[in-house]
């Protein structure tokens, strides 16, 4: 397997209130979900914590129900 | 860190040994990125890395592994003593792990210079009339005698194919105890005993077993050879719909680390105690938390027994295998088969089917998946969240299951996803296409170093941005201009044509 490093850097270029920290940690957060999931027997909460982020504009309700 | 605070001796790398370290390692922690702040700056807090060496794997088509030497070198630069914790080939099955694994996971031991590797006493795979597929979880051994025999034949299996100490995991088991089954403390006897291994006590996945209703911890405690333990785990969990969960989420509870309190002191030969934390929880907890636990752990390390260990019992001779496979296969086809979705008809299908540990397998194992989607999908996940009614994402969700098994692997699981959603017309306000053909494309540029050009019909700055932040951007129509994204392994570039 070859790679610069495993990180993709990310440059904008206008400003329209991109928050480059956000996108760059979602790019490194992606990179260590690549291999085989780790070591554990309970819940992986990704799915749950991004309903509960997540507004939806079409409703503007806060999407916590589900699974 | 080494205790004494020296930097990992050199001649560590080299990573061929057979017996373990005479000066025990310390405390520690299972390696994930958001902890370097801790284990970089924080003299003496970290000893030893515990490195879970398949989540640096990738899985190619033909069922081979290769290790992401990039990323494990990276490593090289963290201090501390090294162990290798397998999380994807566990021993408690009567299939031998897959024997492809055994290369990778021994250039990872070398690599890492590890002084030892371990793996679960579970299994993870099933076999219908396609073949064998994996059930996206560890699942609780076939608990009986026989069960123990096929189980101590394939750790044995695994010892004499590494170059380093091979320890056994105690796991956890949701379902109730059944009749005529060993109890959890001797299960694990039978199997160390007969395969000579080593013992890695998981204390939470004892005292979760406890709290659901199978051995009381001090019973399973009474029961094992704490001689053979070399290795101490710690971790938190959740309680979830009457069930305490092994979540790694967050702080021991009080109540264990009063038990380990108890037992450090019980335990001989113990080279190592880690702490547990998944990634996802350690944005939610802080990393304040998991100094504290650290710090607690070093209490308890100061505690252990100084004393000679004492003369260990001979191995057990290992009971003929023959009769042993028939019970242990059928148990593993059953339970995989029915966590899966697969109809299963038979007097133990019929008793499993009667237990709800059943349902917390099923429902562990679709929160794993959905955050094995939306994780190496995010984009692409995040516009589905924001899209679909809650109802509708899981149908999306169920289709997917009932048409793939799991996938242990986030890349590959990421790549069936995409196949099945591309056959689908999902309505999304955004064009989903483009924004599922960009995660694809980082995807590609971080496995195969490959670039790409990706369109979009929106302005991506925009879509992206809005995603990241998790809302769903107001566009109002398809632009002008087309917009596009490079991307490459070196990064992402937007721009206008």
């Amino acid at each position: 397997m070859s790679g610069p490093g495993r990180q993709i850097t990310v440059t904008i270029p206008h400003d329209v209130g991109f928050d480059l920290k956000k996108i760059q940690k979602i790019q490194a957060d992606l990179v260590a979900r690549l291999g085989h999931t780790g070591c554990y027997s309970g819940f992986d909460i990704l799915f749950k914590q991004e309903q509960e982020f997540m507004v939806n504009p079409g409703s503007l309700e806060l999407h916590v129900s589900g699974r | 860190m080494y205790p004494d605070g020296k930097k990992r001796p050199k001649e560590s790398v080299v990573g061929m040994r057979s017996a373990f370290p005479t000066t025990p390692l310390g405390v520690g922690l299972v390696y994930a990125p958001g902890l370097e702040p801790l284990i970089r700056g924080e003299p003496g807090l970290v000893d030893v890395l515990e490195i879970e060496p398949q989540t640096f794997w990738r899985k190619l088509a033909g069922g081979r592994y290769v290790v992401d030497t990039i990323r494990l070198n990276r490593l090289a630069e963290l201090p501390g003593a090294r162990i290798v914790h397998g999380v994807g080939f566990p021993v408690g099955s009567v299939r031998p792990p897959d024997p492809a694994h055994l290369r990778p996971l021994v250039e990872c031991i070398t690599l890492t210079g590890a002084e030892w590797a371990s793996e679960h006493l579970n299994f993870n795979r099933g076999e219908d009339a396609d073949g064998i597929y994996d059930a996206g979880f560890l699942l609780p051994p076939c608990q009986s005698p026989e069960g123990a025999c096929v189980a101590a034949a394939s750790a044995r299996q695994s010892a004499v194919a590494l170059p380093v100490p091979f320890l056994v995991e105690n796991g956890v088991s949701y379902l109730a105890p059944r009749r005529g089954d060993l109890s959890d403390g001797m299960f694990l006897r039978q199997v160390v005993e007969q395969a000579d291994c080593e013992l890695l006590l998981d204390l939470h996945n004892a005292w979760t077993n406890d709290r659901n209703g199978r051995q009381p911890i001090l019973d399973f405690l009474a029961d094992i050879p704490l001689e053979r333990v070399r290795e101490l785990h710690l971790a938190g969990g959740v309680a979830e719909q009457g069930y305490w969960l092994d979540a790694h989420s967050g702080p021991v509870p009080p109540q264990l680390i009063d038990l380990a309190r108890d037992l450090v002191p019980r335990l001989c030969n113990l080279n190592a105690i880690i702490f547990e934390i998944m990634p996802t929880y350690i944005d939610i907890v802080g990393l304040d938390v998991v100094r504290r636990e650290l710090e607690k752990l070093h209490d308890l390390w100061s505690l252990r027994s100084l004393a000679p260990p004492p003369l260990r019992a001979a191995a057990e001779p290992a009971p003929d295998l023959a009769n042993a496979r028939s019970a242990a296969l059928r148990w593993e086809t059953t339970l995989a088969g029915l966590v899966t979705g697969r109809s299963a008809a038979d007097s133990l299908a019929d008793d499993l089917k009667r237990d709800p540990g059943l349902g917390v397998y099923r429902r562990l194992i679709a929160a794993y998946r959905a955050s094995a989607v939306v994780g190496t999908l995010p984009f692409t996940g995040r516009l589905l969240v924001a899209s679909l009614p809650p109802d509708a994402l899981d149908d999306l969700f169920d289709t997917f299951w009932k048409e793939a098994a799991p996938e242990a692997f986030g890349e590959r699981e990421a790549r069936n996803f995409a196949v099945f959603l591309s056959a689908r017309n999902v309505p999304t306000p955004i064009p989903l296409a483009e924004v599922l053909t960009f995660d694809l494309a980082v995807i590609d540029a971080l496995t195969e170093s490959r670039s790409a050009r990706v369109s979009f019909s929106f302005d991506p700055v925009v879509v992206l941005g809005g995603l990241a932040d998790h809302h769903l951007p107001e566009i109002a129509g398809p632009a002008s201009e087309t917009f596009y994204v490079d991307v490459s392994p070196a990064g992402l570039n937007f721009g206008l044509s």
